[in-house]
């Protein structure tokens, strides 16, 4: 049982990373990005390529896969969002719009890498047991857990220390009264894609650490994840690690009582008791603080 | 009174012919105002007469159709919000006019986003001007009394020094003593040399203090005038003020049902 609890809280750690990128987006540009799940797919293997062709350690390609979401996110809003958002698109068209980008990239990356499954060329770690307890987990499992946390720390550090951050929760708390304290909206947007776009093609490689994946990898991702960030709350990223977690561990903590196939549902059924008692999530307040 | 005509001084806001609205939506079909430097103006006008929109409009919020906005001479239209505060001149919006979920401090921060020196200056001076924001400045605004929450955001627009500030309706949803407060506050910040541009619905108070006075109704000027005379003149009155002597604009004086005391303001 303890074991199914360790699983979950490695899986947990990578759903907080990608979670939280995408209820930033959210928060700041109210857009519903279904795209997400697929720039995650695109780290992974930017991180697979970098990998296997240039023979970079796994570890190394992380800060890189952070850049290349970045890049594709920035690049991303300036083909497509932007464009919608000057001509005054609603929430619903921008949302359909993102499955069109998802179904796209997911494409793209098919047309690249091809549709098998594959995996990083990694040394396979023994798994040790954790002190006394019937734990086992390799260093990779550790260092996975410890790279989420350190991309959190960092988001946190971000929104609650810089001058960007504090707009960042501005421009989600009152778009309009943001703009009229002077704050660049535009280079605020930027910034929210940035890190939004960069914690998702760093969470695709640490996915990648921890199993083999292929180019669906994202669109299943993208179910727990939203799963975590209704928990959460949406539109907060502190509720989007609080709900990565709890969906990841719920996750693997089903699978010692139910067959393996039932996992993404259990992620829902935890989702849905949670909005029985909190109708907006744990920390549902529609806002980044 | 020893001033002089208001109309005959430098105007730093100019409006004129101006038309705007909401999609497809007009809301003002030609209005015109003048904002003489330094001095005081009140907008006053029934609810829906557009004077949020107008409002809206000079700061970019809204877009324009034709006619101008000028402000010290040169125009403001097509220019982002950032660019137009960037001039020196700011807004309180009647509602939503505070970031409830940063602190005291934040919002203050925020306010003086554009400044390239002197932050701390500012902060001091707006601190000094409203003591109780230093006592609540690590408090969310969320959790400020709607007396409370309107000095934060006169505060905030101040950050920029503006030469004028335009308040849309500030005394809003308050408690009397507290409505006393703003208005003190606002012939306060006129006193340092900021011009004021005000919506108000209460309007014998504003205009009472006010240089100039204009009526907005269905999106359109209506009337205008000194202040003082506005006020004494019955056609103003009866049709903007109440017919009935002050006894409905008493009853707009105290807080809006369901407003709940002072904690209504938004
Ligand atoms: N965001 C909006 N979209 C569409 N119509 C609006 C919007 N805001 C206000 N209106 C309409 O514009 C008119 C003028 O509103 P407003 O400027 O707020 O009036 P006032 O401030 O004088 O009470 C009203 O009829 C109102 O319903
Ligand atoms: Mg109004």
């Amino acid at each position: 049982m303890l074991q199914f609890v360790a699983t979950g809280v490695v899986f947990g750690s990578i759903l907080a990373v990608t979670a939280s990128g995408l209820s930033l987006v959210y928060a700041i540009l109210k857009l519903t990005n279904f795209a997400h799940g697929d720039m995650v797919t695109f780290g992974a293997y930017v991180a697979l390529f970098l990998n296997l062709a240039l023979g970079l350690d796994v570890w190394w390609t992380l800060p890189l896969a952070f850049i290349a979401g970045a890049l594709l996110a920035v690049a991303l809003d300036g083909l497509v969002w932007a464009p919608m958002r000057r001509r005054g698109a609603g929430t619903v068209a921008m949302m359909i719009a993102s499955i069109g980008v998802a179904l796209a990239l997911r494409n793209a990356l098919v047309f690249l890498f091809g549709a098998d499954t594959t995996r990083f060329d990694m040394p396979v770690q023994p798994k040790v047991p954790l002190g006394s307890l019937p734990v086992m987990m390799s260093a990779d499992d550790w260092e996975v857990i410890v790279a989420a946390a350190v991309a959190i720390l960092g988001l946190h550090l971000l929104l609650t220390r810089t001058a960007i951050g504090r707009a960042m929760r501005a421009l989600s708390d009152n778009a309009a009264l943001a703009w009229v304290s002077g704050v660049d909206v535009d280079r605020v947007i930027r910034w929210t894609w940035i890190v939004g776009g960069g914690l998702a093609g760093a969470g695709g490689v640490l996915y990648g650490m921890t199993q083999p994946f292929n180019t669906n990898m994202g669109w299943f991702l993208l179910l727990p994840i939203f799963a975590a960030i209704i928990v959460g709350g949406i539109g907060n990223p502190y509720g989007a690690i609080l709900g990565g977690l709890l969906i990841g561990v719920a996750q693997e903590v089903s699978v010692a009582v139910l067959p393996t196939q039932y996992r993404l549902a259990v992620g829902f059924v935890v989702m849905i008791l949670v909005l029985l008692v909190y109708p907006r999530g744990l920390l549902g307040q529609r806002s980044l603080s | 009174m020893a001033r002089p005509e208001p109309q005959a001084a430098e105007p730093i806001l100019e409006i004129s012919g101006l038309r705007a609205g909401y999609h497809d939506l007009e809301i003002l079909r030609g209005v015109s105002l003048v904002v003489p430097r330094g001095r005081v103006v009140t907008i006053i006008g029934p609810n829906g007469a557009g004077k949020s929109t107008l409002a809206k409009a000079v700061f970019g919020l809204v877009r324009v159709r034709s006619g101008e906005i000028r402000f010290e001479g040169q125009s403001l239209l097509g220019l982002k919000p950032s660019q137009i505060v960037q001039r020196g001149l700011c807004y309180v919006p009647q509602t939503q006019n505070v970031f409830p979920n940063l602190t005291v401090l934040e919002n203050l921060r925020l306010g003086g986003t554009l400044l390239r020196e002197g932050v701390e200056r500012r902060l001091r001076a707006m601190y000094e001007m409203f003591p109780i924001l230093w006592e609540r400045r690590h408090q969310k605004a969320g959790f400020l009394s709607g007396g409370q929450r309107q000095m934060l955001a006169m505060a905030r627009a101040l950050m920029l020094e503006p030469r004028l500030l335009l308040l849309d309706e500030p005394s809003a949803g308050l408690a009397p003593n507290v409505v006393d407060q703003v208005f003190a506050k606002v012939v306060e910040i006129n006193r340092a040399g900021c011009a004021i541009l005000m919506v108000e619905q209460n309007a014998r108070r504003a205009l009472a203090m006010s240089d100039w006075g204009y009526v907005l109704d269905m999106g359109e000027n209506a009337l205008d005038g000194p202040g003082p005379r506005l006020l004494a003149d019955p056609e103003v009155a009866s049709l903007y003020l109440g017919g009935l002597g002050g006894a409905r604009e008493k009853s707009r004086e105290t807080p809006r049902p369901g407003a709940g005391s002072e904690d209504g303001a938004r």
